[in-house]
């Protein structure tokens, strides 16, 4: 990116996760400003995600042995950022396209999707939900935008006074000989919560809004599905399905997950911890 | 009936799990378990044109039940698909 770049002082995000030297770089990404299409003729589409609103709308495409994905901050909104990866996502190129309002977010989700896209044959998941800390274990909650995650994080801090937030929507699960361990990360979604820090996983809780508080053990065929709709990937690769799965069985073969049908009261958060500590 | 193109079928601890991973099938966001012997079937099923009696048969092959009985689970079994919706 170039140097004068106004982009360089919104990316306080990534402050944290600096560091002096890399043990080895996983990655590595050109950011362009620029009006310039990246897309050619050639360019053959894949695919279009625009699933659900709450959610960036990505256009993917095979082009020149890569892909390139379009993306726009919703279903509606024009595009703000092309990226064109390499087969093995270990390069790219962006255009951050001219934007009315200039923001970090087609920086951002350039990182993220490289992040998630490079990352997932390395029994690496980038997951949508909110992690809390406590006495030391990490607390994993999911549910589709608007279950009430970040409410129930809340909760926690609440009730719990050492209970604290390790990110609140786009944390790295990572398995590390036979530990399930969580990362934060330079993404958060609202919150600016960018914690270079990590905990080892107590359980991961499936939230839906509900009049009542109750919470059962999910089966495992359960919690796959539950932690497979909550991560980033590129399915049809196949080489990319073959470690997302390989991540997420293991994942839900070492962490218990349960459903919490929650109210966003103290004593759903008193019931998800005395059943996470306790089954 | 044949079973449509897109799925994977994989391992989950002593079960299966059939999953949509393909770009035709982006909108399919159901997932199914299967067990071992459900597993067997679709294995050998898996891209070719098949019937009812063809499962009854492979049952009768590889596992020790009466014909009553496999015809019974796989009219469970081809039912469960259907609604599914992963046979075309």
């Amino acid at each position: 990116m170039a140097d004068e770049s106004p982009l360089w002082d919104m990316l306080t995000n990534y402050a944290p996760f600096l560091t002096e030297e890399a043990p080895a770089t996983i990655f590595d990404v050109e950011i362009k400003e620029s009006s310039e299409s990246l897309l050619s003729s050639g360019a053959e589409h894949i695919i279009t995600d625009e699933s659900d609103d709450d959610m960036p709308r990505i256009e993917l495409y095979r082009q020149d042995g890569g892909m390139l994905f379009r993306v726009s901050m919703w279903r509606e909104a024009p595009i703000c950022m092309e990226m064109l990866a390499s087969e093995q996502f270990d390069h790219a190129l962006v255009h951050v396209l001219p934007q009315e309002r200039v923001s970090r977010f087609p920086v951002d989700n350039a990182l993220m999707l490289m992040y998630a896209f490079r990352t997932s044959a390395m029994k690496t998941l980038e997951i949508h939900a909110s992690v809390t800390v406590l006495e030391g274990k990490a607390h994993i909650f999911l549910g589709r935008s608007g279950t009430g995650k970040s409410t129930h994080s809340r909760q926690w801090m609440e009730h719990f006074p050492s209970a604290w937030l390790l990110n609140d929507d786009n944390p790295v699960v990572r398995m590390e000989d036979g530990r399930a361990v969580v990362y934060g990360s330079p993404w958060s979604g609202k919150t600016p919560c960018y914690k270079n820090e990590q905990a080892p996983i107590a359980g991961i809780v499936l939230l839906k809004q509900h009049p009542e508080n109750k919470i059962r053990r999910l089966t495992l065929p359960e919690s796959y599905a539950a932690m497979y709709s909550s991560c980033s990937g590129l399915r049809i690769l196949e080489k990319h399905a073959d470690g997302l799965h390989e991540a997420v069985s293991e994942l839900v073969m070492t962490v218990p997950c349960f459903f919490l049908e929650n109210l966003p009261n103290h004593e759903a958060a008193e019931l998800c911890y005395q059943t996470i500590n306790n089954h | 009936m044949k079973i449509r193109e897109g799925f994977r079928l994989r391992p989950l601890g002593d079960e299966f799990i059939l999953l949509a991973e393909s770009a035709q099938l982006v909108n399919f966001n159901k997932m199914l378990t299967l067990n071992e012997s459900a597993a067997y079937l679709y294995n050998h099923v898996v891209g070719k044109e098949f019937d009812e009696p063809m499962l009854v048969q492979l049952l009768l092959e590889e596992y020790e039940v009466s014909e009553e009985q496999a015809a019974q689970d796989v009219a469970k079994l081809v039912a469960s698909w259907q609604e599914a919706g992963i046979l075309e």
